[in-house]
């Protein structure tokens, strides 16, 4: 599996999670809520494109509407090999903290 | 007047200006993406924010945009220009062909006389056949038919892909005479220094070369 970045990562769930509604403006508000910090709109389509390129997401325009000015969204959806680094995330995840005492410091 | 026109005299659509300047700094493949993300939380922005705000918000979003757009455009850019077909010589290959068989003509005299020298005796070639032999011409003949044929068949295309970086692809585009010629020359370049070897350079001495 590619490694995946931390950013990679929550854009990947913040996709999962949003579902049909995933395009640029909410995903770059749940990456926001996920970081606690301000991510600009330029930056979020780093990343995007990124996932684009190595297969995790694919993506497709819609039609044009007006309340962005006539322009495009452009959706993006989990592929199949996006879901299964998902998967490989979530399972290592699991079995990093599986033996780490709670709460932390306590061992 | 359509709802765009509409909208930017309410005030609620981008300013032209910062549109323009988005849709020069955004990569031609984000443009509609990025520019509707502005636009539309921009509008969402005039109508629950006060105007002001709202701008206030539009040009620092601009400003912190501006770096990552600009690493994109810049990529864009190199990515264009690096993923190409590059065909060296864009010529008529057969007039290529033709040329290059012409400029081994000093090349194949040489080594067909010398041969014969060597196999026949001296008496086998005349001054007229080795009339050809000057080193410059013979050399520079092969040269040319080389570089004439290699640049119009060598095809090089470059791609870039994340997973696997900057890929080189060299081909040939598989003109049957240009090859030939680029065969040839190849021979008459080992023919001719295996001669020189075996002669022991008489052929230098004798005819100039």
């Amino acid at each position: 599996m590619d490694i995946v970045t931390r950013i990679e990562e929550i854009i990947l769930l913040a996709v999962l999670q949003l579902g049909s509604r995933a395009y640029g403006v909410p995903i770059r508000e749940h990456v926001q809520a996920m970081l606690g910090h301000r991510v600009s709109i330029g930056a979020i389509y780093v990343p995007l494109d990124r996932l684009v390129r190595k297969g995790l997401l694919t993506s497709f325009e819609a039609e044009p509407t007006a309340e962005r000015g006539g322009r495009r969204k452009r959706y993006y959806k989990l592929s199949s090999e996006g879901l299964d680094a998902l998967r490989a995330l979530q399972d290592l995840h699991e079995r990093l903290w599986r033996d780490v005492p709670q709460p932390l410091g306590a061992g | 007047m359509d709802e765009n026109g509409q909208a930017r005299l309410a005030g609620e659509s981008l300013p032209p200006l910062i549109r323009r300047f988005l849709s020069i700094m955004a990569a031609p493949a984000d443009r509609d993406a990025i520019l509707g993300d502005f636009e539309e939380e921009f509008r969402r922005r005039i109508h629950s924010d006060a105007v002001g705000r709202a701008r206030r918000w539009l040009l620092l979003e601009m400003l912190l945009s501006l770096p990552p757009l600009f690493q994109r455009r810049l990529l864009s850019i190199l990515w264009r220009l690096g993923a190409m077909n590059l065909t060296l010589l864009r010529t008529n290959p057969l007039r290529s062909g033709l040329l290059g068989l012409l400029a081994l003509l000093p090349a194949f005299m040489v080594g067909t006389g010398g041969i014969l020298h060597t196999a026949v005796g001296p008496n086998a070639t005349s001054e007229g056949l080795l009339l050809l032999g000057n080193p410059f011409l013979v050399l520079g003949g092969i040269a040319v038919a080389l570089a004439v044929n290699l640049l119009t068949t060598v095809t090089i295309a470059t791609e870039r892909s994340e997973a696997r970086g900057w890929e080189v692809r060299i081909g040939l585009q598989g003109k049957a005479l240009n090859v030939a010629v680029i065969t040839l020359a190849g021979l008459l370049s080992a023919l001719i220094f295996a001669y020189l070897l075996v002669e022991n350079f008489q052929i230098i001495s004798r005819y100039s070369f």
